[in-house]
């Protein structure tokens, strides 16, 4: 029974000590991982929403301050397929849209963030999620730059230049200043201690699995 | 004085009841979404209207029969629906976790099932959605227990009422089809290398089960050319494949789906090389069912949705519970213990998650409340707001008539249709509901619009409803005296 006892609390004391490691890897390499999403998400509102057809190759730059959290999970924009059926939404096959995006975040001294393509598929309506994942400083100045590489028939949703969150500043298109601004959602997300317990205990219940599975199976192979 | 293994026994029914209790109680909080008000007007029908609604949408008919049943007995109610969809619930983790898996099995591998299988944010979602799921889900894992039990002791009461619960799954969703045609697939292959003297008992099964779906057959076939030739679900995407178990297990919070599904893969790992084969024939039945979705979704029509693969959730549960929980498996309390502990903390998180969540949090009362003293039952109502939305309203609004703004809209002459349509509706009230979120015409584009007929609007009230947030306004003629002003 003395060894039974000493033998699970040496399996807890290496579970225990890859648990921390584990987490210590999840904090350090994919904070993303310990991101609780704050539920207020600051959007645009739609009450005099109009279309802005997206053309080719022509960029489209936000200029945003990020209001009171430090995390920005998600920039979402909104996109309506033009060619949607307007009576009852039914759609072909081929009306799917397929839109290629690069995009590109940069803080205000220039420094770029992030530089990614995207593909997003979509048939009446989608908004459309660039995952930014990345830490910003609440109050500085951050630009948000998409260019649509594909030519493909889907409106831009925007408005006059009231409609967008607390975070929008100016909207330029293809460097030229626009009185307008995108519908936009700034999908904010904060760290969350919870959710590092959280990968502990996973950490801890999975390789204690691990250990005794191991441990058993190697005093199987002896015996045989 | 209670024996002690009586009362261990006990456990695994006080975490079924808590379980029950979680998943129950959005019964009493939640509104109505598009599927759900789909799932009421239908049936609102004759039963023949259901059979035939059904067939020419693409699920199979019982679960709308049950609910049929439901409202036959206590009249339409949507906590009646909800009560009736939860019971599949409450009989999964009940029945199979706490009473049959434990007897097999032994405790832990019961208290780990009914863990595994209620701690997600998709059980306690799915539970109370008025949607097959729920069901398809006990029936599956109902019919996969009781094909087991039939190869393990050969009785035949086993197979004939395995036989029942696969053609209630089959008859309840296309996905749960396609778990139960693994199960009997795997059950062919194992008595054909095991127990050839029973094979002839396992075809009779098949050829019967196949004789009781017949009558559905050929709905299925035009139901898959109507799906083959265009459908609603978008191209699958490769790149998130794998992950699409994840998603069934959102909590609030970000990533720790992936903790979890990080653990089934740690669970799954130890279980091959233990080669523990009950729980890894559990998991088959899982990850086949995914796969061919998937790979039907690639090669012929998209038809996946993450949600779908609810349907066999109970069967990655059973494979959790037999890889760790199960006496065989030979493991001490530290693991199973810390894995019933992690999936208590799982439990809490889903939870927090549904109290905040619009699906199951946000009530429709005042709108009811609303509707009941303001509006009468025939009168005229504009809704703008996306036309397949027009489910949600006639749920709401079952005798009025009415007017999705993007019909009036089909050939930019809305000036003619609304001239018409307000004339038709002169004896009657007449009401124009917004729904802010997704509007598709707009405020100040349908008030010029009533100007110009000699219309009016008065702002009546704001209500938010699940996934809605709704304007309601008055439509009034303006009077000769008005117009002279």
């Amino acid at each position: 029974m003395k060894k039974l006892k000493n033998k699970i609390f040496i399996n807890a004391c290496i579970s225990g000590g890859i648990g921390l490691v584990g987490c210590i890897v999840v904090y350090t390499l994919f904070p993303q991982l310990l991101c609780r999403v704050v539920q207020d998400v600051h959007a645009s509102n739609l009450y005099q929403k109009q279309q802005m057809s997206v053309d080719e190759n022509i960029s489209y730059t936000e200029c945003f301050v990020p209001q009171q959290y430090s995390y920005i999970k998600n920039i979402i924009l909104h996109v309506v397929n033009a060619e949607q059926g307007k009576e009852n939404g039914d759609m072909e096959d081929d009306d799917q849209f397929n839109l290629h995006a690069n995009m590109e975040l940069t803080d205000d001294l220039g420094r770029v963030l992030i530089k990614k393509k995207y593909t997003f598929l979509g048939m009446n309506e989608a908004f459309i999620e660039f995952p930014i994942e990345k830490w910003v400083i609440p109050g500085k100045s951050y630009k948000f730059k998409v260019t649509f590489t594909s030519n493909v028939k889907v409106y831009l949703t925007c408005g006059p230049a009231d409609i967008g969150p607390d975070e929008h500043q100016v909207l330029e298109i293809d460097g030229e200043k626009s009185e307008k601004a995108l519908y936009m959602e700034y999908v904010y997300g904060t760290y969350s201690k919870k959710l590092l317990l959280f990968w502990f205990c996973a950490f801890f219940s999975s390789f204690s699995l691990v250990v005794e599975g191991l441990q058993l199976l190697y005093s199987r192979i002896k015996r045989s | 004085m209670v024996p002690v293994k009586r009362k261990v026994a006990l456990v695994p029914y006080v975490f079924a009841i808590i379980i029950c209790f979680c998943v129950s109680y959005p019964i009493f909080t939640k509104g109505v979404i598009l599927d759900e008000a789909y799932s009421i007007n239908l049936v609102r029908g004759s039963i023949r209207d259901i059979i035939g609604g059904t067939a020419s949408d693409v699920h199979p008919p019982l679960y709308y029969l049950l609910l049929k049943m439901t409202a036959f007995l206590g009249g339409e109610s949507l906590i009646g629906y909800g009560i009736v969809t939860a019971l599949a619930a409450w009989l999964n983790v009940l029945l199979l976790g706490a009473t049959v898996i434990r007897k097999r099995w032994g405790n832990w591998a019961s208290v780990i099932y009914i863990m595994w299988f209620g701690m997600t944010y998709a059980t306690i979602e799915y539970s109370v959605l008025i949607r097959m799921y729920s069901w398809s889900a006990f029936f599956v894992t109902a019919s996969a227990l009781l094909l087991y039990f039939y190869y393990e002791q050969e009785k035949n009461i086993y197979l004939v009422v395995g036989i029942l619960m696969t053609l209630a799954a089959m008859y309840t969703h296309y996905y749960a089809l396609m778990a139960v045609f693994f199960e009997w697939c795997i059950l062919f292959l194992i008595t054909m290398f095991r127990k050839r003297y029973k094979i002839m008992w396992v075809i009779a099964g098949g050829i019967l089960i196949l004789a009781g779906y017949f009558p559905w057959l050929r709905v299925l076939a035009s139901q898959s050319g109507r799906v083959s030739n265009g459908y609603w679900i978008k191209k699958f995407d490769l790149g998130q494949w794998l992950l699409s178990p994840a998603n069934l297990m959102m909590s609030e919070l970000e990533g720790a789906e992936i903790a979890l599904y990080f653990c089934i893969f740690v669970v799954l790992f130890m279980a091959c090389l233990k080669r523990q084969k009950e729980a890894l024939l559990s998991f088959l039945v899982f990850a086949l069912t995914m796969i061919t979705g998937q790979a039907i979704s690639v090669l012929v029509t998209p038809i996946w949705q993450d949600r779908y693969l609810y349907v066999v959730w109970g069967m990655l549960a059973l494979f959790v519970a037999l890889a760790t929980g199960q006496k065989e498996s030979g493991y001490s309390a530290l693991p199973k213990a810390s894995l019933v502990i992690f999936l208590c903390i799982s439990l809490m998180c889903s939870m927090q998650k549904a109290m905040r969540d619009e699906l199951l949090a946000c009530s429709d009362k005042e709108w009811v409340e609303f509707l009941r003293n303001h509006v009468e039952k025939d009168a005229l109502v504009i809704v703008d707001d996306p036309y397949e939305h027009i489910v949600v309203f006639q749920y709401y609004l079952p005798d009025a008539e009415l007017v999705m703004v993007e019909s009036l809209m089909v050939d930019g002459s809305e000036e003619n249709q609304i001239e018409k349509i307000l004339q038709k509706a002169e004896l009657n009230q007449a009401w124009y509901v917004i729904d802010y979120i997704q509007p598709r015409l707009g405020i100040v584009e349908m008030e010029e619009l009533l100007e110009k007929n000699h219309y009016k609007m008065k702002f009546m009230g704001e209500y938010t409803i699940t996934y809605k947030q709704l304007g309601i306004y008055n439509i009034e003629r303006i009077l000769n005296e008005e117009v002279k002003e």
